[in-house]
C-alpha cells in the first residue's frame, strides 16, 4: 500500500492551523510523581483542548505503585483539574482524552517491566494507530536516567521495525559535574542518537526567553549596539522569594550554582549574547548557543574568589513572620555549606564581548521573585547637560538601560534621558519606555511545558539543550565548584529577605558597577 | 437646528486631554498606582448599524482591544438617512488580572445617516494613527453596500466582511474575488468559521492508517441542516476542489435538522470504507475511521475570536483566495 508522507497532507493550512504532530504516544517514567501531576498531564491535556494533539494520541504511565488503568486515569483527572492553569476543564473532552491513558506498573530496574511496556505500546499502536512513534519522558530521579535508557535499548524499545520514531526527554540535572555529565551522555548515546535525545531546560521554553531572539534578530536597530563598543556590562538576575519549600535534602546537595546558573541562566545568557544563526532551525540555533558557551572564559583557581560569591541565607523576620535560616530548614544539615545564593562574573572571550562583564546572580529568600536581564550601555561620551559638580554621579544621570523582563510582568523597558520640563533650564531626568507583553498580546501564554512537549512531539529540538552545550556550561562553572568544595564558608552571610551577601556588592564595586534593584 | 462641526483636530485634541486626565486621576488616586499605559498597535475601523446590534459590536470590540490594543474608530450608520454627522472620543480601559497598571485604548465614534455618510470618509483621513496597520471590519451589511464603502476600504490594509449577513452573499463573494485578484487583502468571517472544520479534517488525515484515503477518495458529501444552502457549504466544497481538482465530486446534501449549526457532517467515501466527521453536539465533533472513533472539541467561537484569527493574517492567504475564486464561479 502506498502511503502519503506526513508532510504531504494537502488539507494543511499553515496560516491558520496549529503545527501538525504525527500520531504518537508518550511513555512517562515516574508517572506517579509531582512533575507528572503538576506539569506534564495538565500541559498535555491543555494541548488536547487546543486540538494540537493528533487523533489516537496516547499516554502510558509507569511507576512502582500498583494501579489499574482506571485508577491511574482517575488520579490524573484529579491532578489535571487541580493544576490546569487559565483553562476550563471539559468533562466530555477528558473522557475521550482518558481513553488514551494507560498504566504499566513496575520497577524500572526490572527488565520484565519493559517487556510489559512494549506489549502495551504495541497494543496501542494497533488499536489507536500511533504508528510506532513514542516519546519516552524520564521524570524519575536523575540517578536512574542512564539505566532506564539502557533498559529501553535492551528491551528493543529504542527502535521501531515500522520506522516510527523513538525519542527520550530528560529533565535536568544532566550530571552533577563535568565527568558525570560526560558519563551520562556516553551511556545514553550508546542507545539513542543525539537527534533523539531531548534535554529539557524549561527556561528556554518560556515565551519571554524566546522573545529575546525575536527582539534581537527580528529588528535591525538593536543588533548594531549589541557589543562591547556600546554595552558596559550585563546583569542577569533570577531571584526567588521562597526558601527550599520542603526540598531541603535535595537542595543541600545541589545548591544555587548547580540548580540555576549551570543550566538555566547560562542558557539565558547564551540567548542574549549568541551570534545570529544563518536560519531558524534547530541545529543552526543550537550551534550558535554552543559556540557562545564555549567562549565563556574558564576561571583560573586563583581568580575564583574575586569573581564568584557564595551565599547562604540566615534567619530573619520579614513583616510579622519569622523566617528560618537555610540551616534551620527541615532535612538540612545544620552545618551545611550549600550555596542558596550565587553571583558570578563571567566573561565571553570573543570579538563581540571581550572585556564586558556578565554578572549572573540567583538566590533563594531574596526580597522578591523576579527574573530579568539588564543591559547597561556606556554613558554618553561627555556630559553636555551637566548641571553643577557631582551631576554625573547622580542616580538621575544614569546611562541607558535595556531590561528584558522574563518574569513576572514580562516585557522590555528602555531607559533613556529626557529633558525635565520642571524648573526651567536643561535638566535631564531618566524616563522609561515600556513594552508590556500582556498589554500588547492579550492571548494566553502557553506554559513552558506545553511549548517544549509540543516541540519534542514535532521533532523540533531548538529549545532543548545539546550535549556540547551541557559540557560547555559545566566547564564554565567547574573551577568555581572545585574552589567552593575546598573552602569552608562562614555561613549564613545574608539575611532572608535581603538582596544577598555584601561580598556580592563588593564584586561589582571592584569594577565600578553596582547591582540594580530589579 | 444647525449641525455641530466635527473636525479631526478637535477629536484628537479631546483624546489628548483624555490621556492627560486619566494620567492625573491615576497619579492622584492611589499611592500604589502604577499609572496608565496607552497602547496602540493599529487603527481598527469598525462599521456598524445604529440599533440593537450596537451592543454586540461594542462587546466584540472591547474583547479585541485586549489582544490588539488599537485606535478604534467606530463608524455608525444611523437609522435616519438624514442624521447629521456626529463624533466623540473616549478611552476604553481595563486592568489586566494581577497588575497594577491600567491599559487604555482610544476610541473615536463617528455617526451619520446614509445621506451624510460620505462626509465621514474625509474625516477618517485625519484620524488614522500614523505608521500602523489599518484594518476595517465592515460588520454592517448596509455599509458594505453604501457608496462610501470603497473609499473607506481603500484606506485599509485589510478589510474584513461577513458575507453570511449579506442579502446576496454570492455577489459579495464575487466582489471579494475581484478585490483579491487586484491585490487587496480581504477576509470573510464565513470562511473563518470553517477553520474548525478544515482543521479537524486535516487532523484526521494526519493518521498514517488513513492517508491512503487521499489517493482513493471517490467523492465527498457535505451535509447541511437548513435551506437555502449556506455560502459556507460552497466555500467548503470549493476548498476541497482546490485540493483535489475542479472535477472532484463534492455532493451537497440537505438533511433537515433542528440543530442551530449549518454543517452537520462531512463524509469522504472510497470503494472500501468511509471517513466520517460528524458534529454531534454544539461544542464537539466525532471522527469515525473504520472501527476507530475520536472526539474533539469544536470550540464555540464568537465574532471577536473570528476577527482575531483574521487579524493574525495581515498578508496574502492563498487557500482563501483559491476557495473564493472557485466558489465565486457557482
Amino acid at each position: 500500500m502506498q502511503q502519503t508522507p506526513v508532510s504531504a497532507n494537502p488539507f494543511h493550512d499553515v496560516l491558520r492551523f496549529e503545527r501538525r504532530i504525527p500520531p504518537c504516544s508518550v511513555l512517562i517514567f515516574g508517572a506517579n510523581g509531582d512533575l507528572t501531576m503538576r506539569k506534564l498531564l495538565p500541559a498535555l491535556y491543555r494541548l488536547a483542548y487546543e486540538r494540537k494533539l493528533p487523533p489516537g494520541f496516547s499516554i502510558v504511565g509507569n511507576s512502582r505503585t500498583a494501579m489499574s488503568n482506571d485508577q491511574f486515569r482517575e488520579k490524573m483527572r484529579v491532578s489535571v483539574e487541580k493544576f490546569i492553569e487559565n483553562s476550563p476543564f471539559d468533562v466530555a473532552l477528558w473522557e475521550d482524552f482518558a481513553k488514551g491513558i494507560f498504566y504499566v506498573p513496575g520497577d524500572i530496574s526490572d527488565p520484565a517491566c519493559y517487556v510489559a511496556m512494549k506489549a502495551q505500546l504495541d497494543e496501542i499502536e494497533m488499536e489507536r494507530g500511533t504508528a510506532g512513534n513514542v516519546l519516552f519522558y524520564l521524570s524519575t530521579q536523575p540517578s536512574f536516567y542512564a539505566s532506564v535508557v539502557e533498559q529501553i535499548g535492551a528491551a528493543g524499545l529504542a527502535k521501531h521495525a515500522g520506522g516510527g520514531w523513538r525519542r527520550v526527554v530528560i529533565e535536568k540535572p544532566f550530571g552533577h559535574d563535568l565527568p558525570s555529565a560526560k558519563e551520562l551522555n556516553r551511556r545514553i548515546s550508546a542507545v539513542l542518537p543525539e537527534r533523539d535525545i531531548y534535554r529539557i531546560d524549561h527556561y528556554l521554553g518560556k515565551e519571554t526567553v524566546q522573545n529575546v531572539l525575536a527582539f534581537r534578530f527580528g529588528n535591525s536597530i538593536f543588533e548594531p549596539l549589541w557589543n562591547r563598543q556600546y554595552i558596559s556590562h550585563v546583569q542577569v538576575t533570577a531571584a526567588e522569594s521562597i526558601g527550599v519549600e520542603g526540598r531541603g535534602a535535595y537542595y543541600q546537595e545541589a545548591g544555587a550554582l548547580r540548580d540555576m546558573i549551570q543550566n538555566h541562566l547560562l542558557q539565558v545568557m547564551a540567548t542574549v549574547t549568541m551570534e545570529a544563526p544563518p536560519y531558524f532551525q534547530s541545529d543552526a540555533v543550537r550551534d550558535e548557543r554552543a559556540k557562545l558557551l564555549r567562549s565563556i572564559r574558564i576561571l583560573k583557581p586563583d581568580e575564583v574568589d574575586a569573581n564568584a560569591v557564595k551565599g547562604q541565607y540566615g534567619p530573619a523576620r520579614i513583616g510579622n513572620e519569622n523566617i528560618p535560616g537555610f540551616r534551620q530548614e527541615t532535612g538540612v544539615n545544620p552545618n551545611a555549606q550549600t550555596d542558596t545564593y550565587a553571583a558570578i562574573t563571567f566573561f565571553v572571550d570573543n570579538w563581540r564581548w571581550a572585556g564586558v562583564p556578565f554578572y549572573v546572580r540567583t538566590g533563594k529568600r531574596l526580597p522578591k521573585r523576579v527574573t530579568d536581564i539588564a543591559i547597561r550601555f556606556h554613558p554618553a561620551p561627555m556630559s553636555l547637560f551637566s548641571s553643577g559638580p557631582g551631576a554625573e554621579d547622580s542616580p538621575l544621570a544614569a546611562p541607558n538601560l535595556l531590561i528584558l523582563r522574563i518574569q513576572p510582568d514580562e516585557g522590555i523597558s528602555l531607559r533613556f534621558q529626557s529633558k525635565d520640563p520642571a524648573g526651567g533650564g536643561m535638566k535631564l531626568r531618566p524616563v522609561s519606555m515600556d513594552f508590556n507583553y500582556g498589554s500588547s498580546f492579550g492571548t494566553r501564554t502557553p506554559s513552558a511545558y506545553e511549548t517544549l512537549l509540543l516541540d519534542a512531539l514535532a521533532g523540533d529540538s531548538t529549545l532543548y539543550t545539546r550535549q556540547d552545550m551541557v559540557e560547555a556550561s559545566w566547564k564554565a562553572v567547574e573551577p568555581i565548584l572545585n574552589r567552593w568544595n575546598e573552602a569552608n564558608f562562614d555561613f549564613p552571610n545574608y539575611d532572608a529577605g535581603s538582596w544577598g551577601p555584601k561580598a556580592s556588592d563588593d564584586m561589582l564595586a571592584r569594577r565600578g558597577h553596582e547591582w540594580r534593584i530589579p | 437646528m444647525s449641525a455641530t462641526l466635527v473636525k479631526p483636530e478637535k477629536l484628537l485634541k479631546d483624546l489628548g486631554g483624555l490621556w492627560t486626565q486619566l494620567g492625573k486621576e491615576e497619579t492622584e488616586g492611589s499611592d500604589r498606582s502604577a499609572g496608565v499605559l496607552r497602547a496602540v498597535t493599529m487603527t481598527f475601523i469598525l462599521g456598524v448599524d445604529e440599533g440593537e446590534d450596537e451592543a454586540a459590536a461594542g462587546e466584540a470590540l472591547a474583547q479585541l482591544m485586549h489582544e490588539h490594543p488599537s485606535r478604534a474608530i467606530v463608524l455608525k450608520l444611523c437609522k435616519q438617512p438624514d442624521s447629521e454627522i456626529d463624533g466623540r472620543a473616549f478611552a476604553q480601559c481595563w486592568m489586566p488580572f494581577g497588575r497594577r497598571q491600567q491599559i487604555c485604548c482610544e476610541q473615536i465614534e463617528l455617526s451619520a445617516g446614509t445621506n451624510t455618510f460620505d462626509d465621514i470618509v474625509s474625516l477618517l483621513h485625519g484620524l488614522i494613527a500614523p505608521d500602523l496597520p489599518v484594518v476595517f471590519w465592515c460588520r454592517s451589511a448596509k455599509l458594505f453596500e453604501h457608496r462610501s464603502f470603497a473609499a473607506i476600504a481603500s484606506m485599509a490594509d485589510k478589510v474584513i466582511i461577513d458575507s453570511r449577513t449579506h442579502a446576496r452573499p454570492l455577489e459579495s463573494l464575487r466582489f471579494v474575488n475581484e478585490q483579491l485578484k487586484s491585490g487587496h487583502l480581504y477576509g470573510d468571517l464565513t470562511w473563518t468559521r470553517l477553520t474548525r472544520w478544515r482543521e479537524t479534517i486535516s487532523n484526521v488525515f494526519e493518521r498514517m492508517d488513513c492517508q491512503h484515503f487521499l489517493l482513493n477518495i471517490n467523492r465527498t458529501v457535505i451535509q447541511y441542516t437548513h435551506p437555502p444552502e449556506p455560502l459556507a457549504v460552497a466555500y467548503l466544497a470549493a476548498w476541497l476542489k482546490s485540493i483535489f481538482g475542479l472535477d472532484f465530486r463534492v455532493d451537497r446534501v440537505l438533511v433537515p435538522s433542528e440543530v442551530s449549526w449549518q454543517i452537520s457532517e462531512i463524509r469522504f467515501e472510497t470503494a472500501l470504507n468511509d471517513v466520517v466527521i460528524h458534529r454531534s453536539e454544539q461544542g464537539m465533533v466525532e471522527a469515525h475511521i473504520n472501527k476507530f472513533s475520536s472526539r474533539s472539541v469544536f470550540e464555540i467561537i464568537d465574532e471577536a475570536r473570528l476577527v482575531r484569527e483574521e487579524l493574525a493574517i495581515l498578508g496574502r492567504d492563498p487557500a482563501f483566495a483559491r476557495a473564493v475564486e472557485i466558489a465565486s464561479q457557482n
